[in-house]
C-alpha cells in the first residue's frame, strides 16, 4: 500500500510539472526581420531589446515621443542592506494621484536610474539621454524595482539577474523610477488587448486568425482611421484615444467605453510605443536588407567575408542609423499631435439640402473622381474594382496585384464601404466623413480629396453620404 | 468518542454553511446592492421568501438525519428496527411539501405576468432605445429629442454603444435585438434579464427606482468576448434625459466647425474632445 | 414477469450454445460479450476520463482565480497538439480557450463520464446479476454499446486537434445556435463543432443500445419469484432510465443532426435571415434559434435524471446494507422515481425561462417544475427513515452514501430557487446555477458512485478495497468538493455571471476575487484527493484482500455468486423468496440479514396461537 501512496503522489504532482510562472510575454522578431540572416539578426534584435526591451522589462527611451511617465525622489540613505534605498521625505509617486496598491503596481518592475545631479531630469527632455547618465551613474547596468513600502518608503532595486544591485548612491542624490506611466498601460494592454492585436502590436494575437477583418498591426506606424491630413502619416494620441474608446463599428475591435480616460489613454501611450517599436524594426531592415538578407548570404560566395562587412558596416555606421531613426520616430508622431496637423474645416457644414445632396452625388458619379469605381454607383460597396486587378499598394504603380480586389497595405483585402449599411467605421459624424474624404483611408486605396477638392465641395459629398437611404431595415448600427 | 466522529462531520458541514449564509451579507458575498427596481423589489421577497422556506427545510432534514445518525452509532442491538415504512407518514411528507410548493408556486405567478405578458406590462410605459446586441457591444439608437421610437431607423436617430441612458422613476422600455448570435440583457441591480435572440425583437420593460449608475452585462454565451460585454445604464432624471439626448445630437452632427453644447451631459466625462 | 420455468434452468451456462471451449484473449478481454466484464471496461474508461474532464475543470478554475496569469500544461499540450500555444503571450490564455475549457469540461463530464458510469459501468454489471439472470438479453449489443464509446471519444478527441486548442469546441456543452451554427461566429464553432457532434452521436447510439438491453432484460429475464416488486431499487432505477434514455435520445439525435446538415449542408432548421456574423455575408436563414432549446432540452432534462435516478437505485441499496434495516417505504421510492422520471419530461422548458420563449409557457413549465420537487423531498424523508432507527457503521460506503443523501438535500432546495420564475430571472446563467447542478450531479451522483465502486468492487475482483485510503479519499473529497461549490451560491447571488473568461473588468465583482481563489484551492485539494481513490482501486485489484461471496453480508441477488462470479454468474439459477430488504428480520435469529434467494421453512405453528404465521414476503407495504 505505501507503494501504491507514493505512486499515486506522483502522479498527483504531474500536473505542477506545467507550473513556471516565471515564464513572461515577450518580443518576437517580424516574418520580416527572419529573412535578414542570422548575424543581421542578432543586432537587430540586439538593438531592440537595447531601446525597447521586452514586455516584462520596458527600457525607457527617453528620444521617443512617449510619455514614459516618471517618479523620482530624493535619497535619504542608502542601504542598510544591499540594493535599498530609503527615499527622503515625500516618498516616491507623491506628485502623482495613485496611491496604495496602484501605485505599487505602478512601480514594480519599473527601471531605476540613479543621477548625482539635483535637478530631476524630465523624461525625454530635448537632447538629454537618460541612459546615457544611467550608464555612468551605475555603471552601465539596468536596475528595475523590486519592491517599495509606501510607509517606510523604503525602495529595494534589483539588478538583471534578481540580485539585490550593487548602487552606486548617497544621501541627496535623485532616484527615479522610469517608465512607470508605460508600464500601468502594458499592464492595460496585456489584458484587453494582447489576445488580438499580438504582444508585439503586430495584429496577429491567438484570435485574430480567426477573424475575417484583421485587427490593426500597429507595427508600420499606420492607422486607418484619423484626423490627421494625408501629408501627415500617424495618428494622433486623440485619434488612439477615440477608437479605443468608440470602438470600430463594424468589426471585432469593441468600444472600451466604460474604462476610465485615464486607463485609455495608458493604453494608448502603450500602443504608440509598440508601434515605434515596429517602426524602427522596419527601419532597421529596410536599411539591412539589400546587402545582408539571407538570400544575399546564400548567393554570396565567401559566407565569412559578407559577415565580416557587416560587422564593419555595423561598427561604423549603427549609431547614426539609429539616432536618425530614432529622430525620424520622434518627429513622425510629434507632428501628428500638433493642432496644425487635425484636419479642421473652416466652413462649417452646407445644410443638408436636396441641391448639396444633388451636387455631392453629381461628384460621386463623376468620373474624375471615380467613387463609384470602388463604391459603386449605388453605394453598395460592389464597385467594378472589387473584381479587377489593381495596383498594389506600397509598390511602384503599375505592380498589378496577381489576385483580383482592392487590397490594404498590410496585405489584407479590403472592401470599399457599403454606404447603405449606416455604418462608418471611423465614425457617423459629419466631421468624420469629411477626414475620410479629405484625407483618405491611410493604407487603404481610399485616396485623399483634400488637394483637389474645396472645403463646401466635400460637404456636399458628406451630405450625399448620410443621405443614402439604408437597404437594409435594420441598418445603423 | 471516536465513534461520534462521523455523525460531528456530517452535521458541521450544515452548519458552516448556514453561517455562511448569515455572515454573507456583512461580508458582501450578497447581492450587488438593494433591488432598484419595483419589480426587483418582488424578486427580492420572493427570493427571501423561499430562502426561509429552504432553510427550515435544510435545518429539519439535517437535524433528522444527524440524529438517525448519532443513535446509529449507538445502536448496539443484534438487529435494528425492522421497519418498511409507514403510510401515515408518506402521506404526510407527500402532502405537506405539496402544499408549500403549491403555495410558492400560485405567489409568484403575478410577478411573472407583469415582467413578460406585453399586455401586463405598467401603464405608461414608453420606449425609449432600441438595444441591439451584436458581438461583443451593446449598440444602441435612441429617437431624436422629443420624437417617439420608430420600429425602423429614422435619419435622425441617435446612435451610441454600450451607455444606456433612460429616465428613473418610470417605467421603460427597449427593444432588445440582436445582430449575431445570442446575447442576455442582464442589468443585476435591476434584477433584469432577457436573452436577446437573433431574428425577434423582444420589448423589455424596467423601472430604475433612483438615479445612478447600474452595470449592464451579456449573459448568454455569445463567443470569445462574452465577458468583455461591459455596458451601463445611467438612470437620470427628464431633463437630464433631454440634455443627453440633445448633446448626443450635436455630438452626432458635429461638423468641426459648431461646437456642441455639453452643459449637463454625460459625454464629456469620456473626454471625447470638441477640437477633434 | 418472470418466463423462466424453475424446473427446465437448472444450471447455468453449462448447456449454452457455445459449449465450453475457451474463448481467447480478445473476446474474453477487448471484444468481450459478457456483461461483467462490459461493465468493467466501463468503469475504466469513465474513471480516465473523470480525470479528464477534472483538469479541464481545474483550468477554468486556475484563470477565475488568477486570471490571465501564465496558466499550468496549456503551452506543453498545445505543442504536442497544434495550434496557437501561448509562449509569445508568456503562457497567458486566450478568451476563446478560457470558452473551450469549460465546454469541454461539461461535455467530458455528462456524456463520457456520468452517462456511461451510471448505465455502462454499473447498469451493466448488476442488472444480470441482481435479478438473477445469466447476462444481458442482448450480449452483442452489450459489447457494442461500449466498443461506440470509443469512435464519440476519438471525435470529442479530434475535436482539439483539428485547428489546436485554441480553436476546439467553445459554444458550451448546451452549444445554441447561432453560435455553434455559423462556422464563423467563434473560433471553436469550424471543424471542432462538427467533430463535437460527431461525438455526441455515437455517444447517443451507445446510450441507445444499452438501454434497449436493460428494459428488456429487466422486463425478460428476472429470475422465478422476483416480481416487479421484489426488485431492489438499483434495477427499478436502471429500468426507469433506460426508458427516459429510449423516449429522449432520440430527439437530441435528431437536434444533432439538424444541427450538423445545417452547418455542412447549409440547412437552416435555426439561424434566422439576415445576420452578419464576423463580416460575413448575411444570412440566408429561415431558422429559428429557439428551435434548437427546445429540441436539446427536451432531451438534456431527462438527461439529469439518467445522471441521477441510478444513483438514487444504488444509494438506496446500500444505504440499507449499511444500517441494517430494510428501506423505509419501497413502493413510495418506487412510484417516486417514476413520477420523477415522468414529470421530467415535461419541465425542460426550465432552461428557457428567460429565452425569449412565450411567457405562457414560463408559468406552466414553473408549475411541472414545483411538482417535480415533490417526488424527490418523499425520496430524502424515506431516505432518513431508512437510516433512522439503524445500525450504522461508517464505513467508505456508509460515508458516500450518506453525503449523497446530505448533498442532494442542498442540491434539491437549490433548484427551487430556480423554479420560481422571477427569481430564475435573477439566477439564470449566474454562479447559483453552477453551485445547484453541481451539487446533484457531483455531490449526490458522483458520491454515490464512489460508493457504489467500494461497495461492488468485490464483487466485481473478488478483493476489497482498502477502507483506509477510502475513508481519507471520501474526506478530503468531501471538504474539497463543499468548499468548490457551496461558495458558489454565494457567488451566484452576487450576480457573477456563468462562462466568463475575466468577470473581474467588471468592478462590481473586483471583490469576488479572493472566494474564487479559496475555491481553487479547495478544486485542487479535489482533484488531488481523486488519486487516492485511483490508487485505491487499481492496486486493490491486484493486493486487496480477498473477499468472500457476501463481504457485506446483503441480501440481493449478486451477493449469492462467487466473487468474481464466472460465466453463466450462478452457480445455480437462483429462485426469489421475498424482496431484498429484509434486513434484521425476526424470521431468522443470529443474523440480521436474510437473503432474496435463501428459502426458509415455514415455522409450524404454535398450538393455540391466533396470530397469524410470519409472512415471507414483507416487502409490501
Amino acid at each position: 500500500m505505501k507503494r501504491s501512496i507514493s505512486i499515486i503522489l506522483l502522479c498527483a504532482a504531474l500536473p505542477l510539472v506545467g507550473c513556471d510562472s516565471s515564464r513572461a510575454p515577450s518580443f518576437q522578431l517580424s516574418e520580416q526581420s527572419l529573412t535578414l540572416s542570422p548575424f543581421a539578426q542578432e543586432k537587430v534584435q540586439g538593438e531592440l531589446s537595447a531601446g525597447f526591451g521586452s514586455p516584462a522589462e520596458l527600457v525607457v527611451w527617453p528620444e521617443l515621443e512617449v510619455d514614459f511617465g516618471n517618479f523620482g525622489g530624493t535619497i535619504g540613505k542608502v542601504g542598510p542592506r544591499p540594493g535599498t534605498i530609503r527615499v527622503a521625505d515625500e516618498g516616491l509617486g507623491s506628485q502623482s494621484n495613485l496611491a496604495g496598491d496602484d501605485l505599487l503596481d505602478t512601480l514594480r518592475g519599473a527601471a531605476v536610474v540613479i543621477s548625482k545631479t539635483s535637478a530631476v531630469p524630465e523624461s525625454g527632455a530635448e537632447g538629454e539621454s537618460t541612459s546615457t547618465e544611467a550608464e555612468s551613474n551605475t555603471a552601465g547596468n539596468v536596475y528595475r524595482v523590486a519592491s517599495y513600502d509606501l510607509e517606510t518608503r523604503l525602495l529595494s532595486v534589483v539588478d538583471e539577474t534578481g540580485q539585490p544591485a550593487k548602487l552606486d548612491a548617497s544621501e541627496g542624490d535623485t532616484v527615479q523610477v522610469l517608465g512607470s506611466t508605460l508600464q500601468t498601460g502594458r499592464n492595460l494592454y496585456l489584458r484587453h488587448c494582447m489576445h488580438c492585436h499580438g504582444v508585439g502590436g503586430d495584429g496577429a494575437g491567438p484570435t485574430a486568425q480567426y477573424f475575417r477583418v484583421k485587427p490593426r498591426d500597429y507595427r508600420q506606424g499606420v492607422i486607418k482611421f484619423t484626423s490627421t491630413k494625408a501629408s501627415v502619416p500617424r495618428p494622433s494620441r486623440d485619434d488612439l484615444f477615440r477608437i479605443v474608446k468608440l470602438g470600430v463599428p463594424g468589426t471585432y475591435m469593441p468600444s472600451f467605453m466604460l474604462l476610465p480616460d485615464d486607463e485609455v489613454k495608458l493604453i494608448v501611450e502603450y500602443v504608440r510605443w509598440l508601434a515605434m517599436r515596429g517602426e524602427m524594426e522596419r527601419k532597421l531592415n529596410a536599411w539591412l536588407f539589400t546587402s545582408y538578407s539571407q538570400a544575399a548570404v546564400d548567393e554570396s560566395e565567401n559566407r565569412a567575408e559578407l559577415e565580416s562587412e557587416f560587422e564593419t558596416e555595423w561598427a561604423e555606421d549603427s549609431s547614426d542609423y539609429i539616432e536618425r531613426f530614432g529622430n525620424d520616430l520622434k518627429l513622425d508622431w510629434q507632428d501628428a499631435d500638433k493642432p496644425e496637423s487635425v484636419v479642421n474645416p473652416t466652413v462649417p457644414r452646407t445644410p443638408s439640402s436636396p441641391e448639396s445632396i444633388a451636387r455631392g452625388r453629381k461628384f460621386f458619379l463623376s468620373k474624375d473622381a471615380k467613387c463609384a469605381s470602388c463604391h459603386g454607383e449605388t453605394g453598395r460597396g460592389n464597385g467594378p474594382s472589387t473584381e479587377a486587378f489593381n495596383d498594389l499598394p506600397g509598390m511602384p504603380p503599375g505592380t498589378k496585384s496577381d489576385k483580383p480586389g482592392l487590397f490594404d497595405n498590410w496585405g489584407n483585402i479590403v472592401k470599399p464601404r457599403n454606404l447603405t449599411t449606416g455604418v462608418f467605421r471611423g465614425g457617423r459624424r459629419p466631421i468624420d466623413i469629411f477626414r475620410r474624404i479629405h484625407s483618405g483611408i491611410k493604407g487603404t486605396p481610399m485616396q485623399a480629396f483634400g488637394t483637389t477638392l474645396k472645403e463646401d465641395q466635400i460637404w456636399d459629398v458628406v451630405n450625399y453620404v448620410l443621405s443614402i437611404p439604408f437597404e437594409d431595415k435594420q441598418g445603423g448600427h | 468518542m471516536v465513534n461520534k466522529f462521523w455523525p460531528i462531520f456530517f452535521m458541521f458541514w450544515p452548519i458552516l454553511a448556514i453561517v455562511s449564509f448569515v455572515i454573507a451579507p456583512s461580508m458582501d458575498w450578497w447581492f450587488p446592492g438593494p433591488a432598484m427596481s419595483p419589480l426587483g423589489v418582488q424578486i427580492d421577497n420572493l427570493f427571501y421568501l423561499i430562502l426561509v422556506i429552504v432553510a427550515v427545510t435544510f435545518v429539519g432534514t439535517h437535524v433528522a438525519l444527524g440524529f438517525a445518525l448519532w443513535r446509529g452509532v449507538d445502536n448496539k442491538n443484534t438487529k435494528a428496527w425492522f421497519s418498511h415504512g409507514s403510510h401515515n407518514l408518506e402521506v404526510l411528507w407527500s402532502i405537506a411539501p405539496a402544499g408549500v410548493l403549491m403555495f410558492i408556486s400560485l405567489y409568484q405567478l403575478d410577478v411573472w405576468m407583469e415582467f413578460r405578458v406585453k399586455t401586463h406590462f405598467p401603464e405608461g410605459t414608453t420606449p425609449v432605445a432600441e438595444v441591439t446586441a451584436r458581438q461583443f457591444e451593446w449598440r444602441i439608437r435612441y429617437p431624436a429629442p422629443g420624437k417617439k421610437l420608430m420600429t425602423t431607423p429614422q435619419p435622425d436617430d441617435l446612435y451610441t454603444v454600450n451607455d444606456l441612458h433612460v429616465p428613473f422613476g418610470r417605467p421603460v422600455s427597449i427593444r432588445l435585438r440582436a445582430m449575431d448570435v445570442q446575447h442576455s440583457f442582464f442589468i443585476p441591480e435591476l434584477r433584469v434579464k432577457q436573452d436577446a435572440v437573433p431574428g425577434t425583437v423582444i420589448p423589455v420593460w424596467f423601472e430604475a427606482s433612483a438615479l445612478g449608475e447600474y452595470d449592464l452585462l451579456c449573459a448568454e454565451l455569445c463567443g470569445w468576448g462574452h465577458y468583455k460585454m461591459r455596458g451601463r445604464v445611467f438612470a437620470e432624471n427628464e431633463t437630464g434625459f433631454e440634455q443627453y439626448l440633445k448633446t448626443l445630437q450635436a455630438e452626432q452632427n458635429f461638423d468641426g466647425v459648431t461646437q456642441p453644447d455639453h452643459s449637463g451631459a454625460q459625454i464629456a466625462e469620456y473626454g471625447i474632445e470638441d477640437s477633434q | 414477469m418472470s418466463t423462466l420455468n424453475p424446473a427446465a434452468d437448472l444450471s447455468s451456462h453449462a448447456h449454452d450454445h457455445h459449449g465450453h471451449h475457451e474463448i481467447g484473449f480478445v473476446s474474453k478481454y477487448v471484444f468481450s460479450t459478457d456483461h461483467k466484464m462490459i461493465g468493467k471496461q466501463f468503469l475504466f474508461t469513465t474513471l480516465f476520463m473523470l480525470l479528464v474532464g477534472g483538469s479541464l475543470a481545474l483550468g477554468v478554475r486556475f484563470q477565475l482565480a488568477w486570471p490571465w496569469r501564465a496558466m499550468p500544461v496549456v503551452s506543453q499540450a498545445a505543442e504536442l497538439i497544434g495550434g496557437p500555444n501561448f509562449i509569445a503571450e508568456g503562457g497567458q490564455i486566450s478568451p476563446e480557450f478560457y470558452t473551450m475549457l469549460f465546454t469541454m469540461h461539461a461535455s467530458v463530464m455528462i456524456f463520457l463520464v456520468i452517462i456511461p458510469i451510471l448505465a455502462g459501468a454499473f447498469g451493466n454489471f448488476l442488472i444480470p446479476l441482481m435479478i438473477g439472470a445469466d447476462d444481458m438479453a442482448f450480449p452483442v449489443l452489450n459489447m457494442l454499446s461500449y466498443w461506440f464509446m470509443w469512435p464519440a471519444i476519438a471525435c470529442f478527441g479530434l475535436s482539439f486537434t483539428v485547428g489546436g486548442l485554441n480553436a476546439a469546441p467553445a459554444q458550451g456543452w448546451t452549444s445554441y445556435p447561432v453560435l455553434s451554427a455559423i462556422v464563423d461566429s467563434a473560433p471553436g464553432a469550424g471543424d471542432a463543432q462538427t467533430w463535437w457532434l460527431m461525438g455526441l452521436t455515437f455517444v447517443g447510439v451507445s446510450s441507445m443500445m444499452g438501454s434497449v438491453n436493460y428494459m428488456t432484460t429487466i422486463i425478460n429475464m428476472r429470475a422465478p419469484g422476483m416480481t416487479l416488486f421484489r426488485m431492489p431499487l438499483t434495477i427499478w432505477s436502471m429500468f426507469i432510465t433506460a426508458i427516459l434514455q429510449a423516449f429522449a435520445l432520440p430527439v437530441l439525435t435528431a437536434a444533432g443532426f439538424m444541427l450538423l446538415t445545417e452547418r455542412t449542408l447549409g440547412f437552416n432548421f435555426f439561424v434566422p435571415g439576415g445576420l452578419v456574423v464576423n463580416n460575413g455575408d448575411p444570412t440566408v436563414g429561415g431558422g429559428q434559434p429557439l428551435l434548437w432549446q427546445h429540441l436539446f432540452w427536451f432531451y438534456s432534462h431527462p438527461a439529469v435524471y439518467i445522471m441521477l435516478l441510478p444513483a438514487m437505485g444504488m444509494v438506496s441499496d446500500m444505504l440499507a446494507c449499511v444500517v441494517r434495516k430494510p428501506i423505509f417505504g419501497y413502493k413510495p421510492m418506487v412510484y417516486s422515481m417514476a413520477a420523477i422520471a415522468g414529470l421530467g419530461f415535461i419541465v425542460w422548458g426550465h432552461h428557457m425561462f428567460t429565452s425569449g420563449m412565450n411567457p405562457a409557457l414560463g408559468m406552466t413549465f414553473m408549475i411541472s417544475t414545483m411538482m417535480i420537487a415533490l417526488p424527490s423531498a418523499v425520496k430524502v424523508f424515506n431516505w432518513i427513515g431508512t437510516i433512522w432507527g439503524g445500525k450504522v457503521t461508517f464505513n467508505t460506503v456508509t460515508l458516500n452514501c450518506v453525503a449523497f443523501v446530505s448533498m442532494f438535500i442542498v442540491g434539491g432546495l437549490s433548484g427551487i430557487f430556480m423554479a420560481a420564475v422571477p427569481v430564475d430571472i435573477y439566477f439564470h446563467d449566474t454562479y447559483f446555477i453552477v453551485a445547484h447542478f453541481h451539487y446533484v450531479l457531483f455531490g449526490a451522483t458522483l458520491f454515490g458512485c464512489f460508493g457504489a465502486i467500494q461497495f461492488w468492487f468485490p464483487k466485481m475482483w473478488g478483493r476489497m478495497m482498502s477502507e483506509r485510503l477510502g475513508k481519507a479519499h471520501f474526506f478530503l473529497t468531501f471538504i474539497g468538493f463543499n468548499g468548490t461549490f457551496f461558495p458558489m451560491h454565494l457567488l451566484g447571488i452576487a450576480g457573477f455571471p456563468r462562462r466568463y473568461a475575466d468577470p473581474y473588468i467588471h468592478p462590481y465583482m473586483e471583490h469576488l476575487m479572493p472566494m474564487n481563489q479559496f475555491i481553487t484551492i479547495c478544486a485542487v485539494i479535489m482533484g488531488v484527493a481523486q488519486f487516492l481513490l485511483i490508487g485505491n482501486f487499481v492496486a486493490s485489484i491486484f493486493i486487496g484482500k480477498k473477499a468472500g461471496r457476501n463481504p457485506w453480508n446483503a441480501n440481493g441477488l449478486e451477493w449469492t455468486a462467487p466473487s468474481p462470479p464466472g460465466h453463466g454468474n450462478f452457480d445455480i439459477a437462483p429462485v426469489v423468496y421475498r424482496g431484498p430488504y429484509e434486513y434484521s428480520s425476526p424470521l431468522v435469529d443470529g443474523r440480521d440479514y436474510l437473503m432474496q434467494s435463501e428459502r426458509l421453512d415455514p415455522k409450524p405453528p404454535i398450538k393455540g396461537d391466533e396470530d397469524e404465521p410470519a409472512s415471507d414476503s414483507g416487502s409490501d407495504s
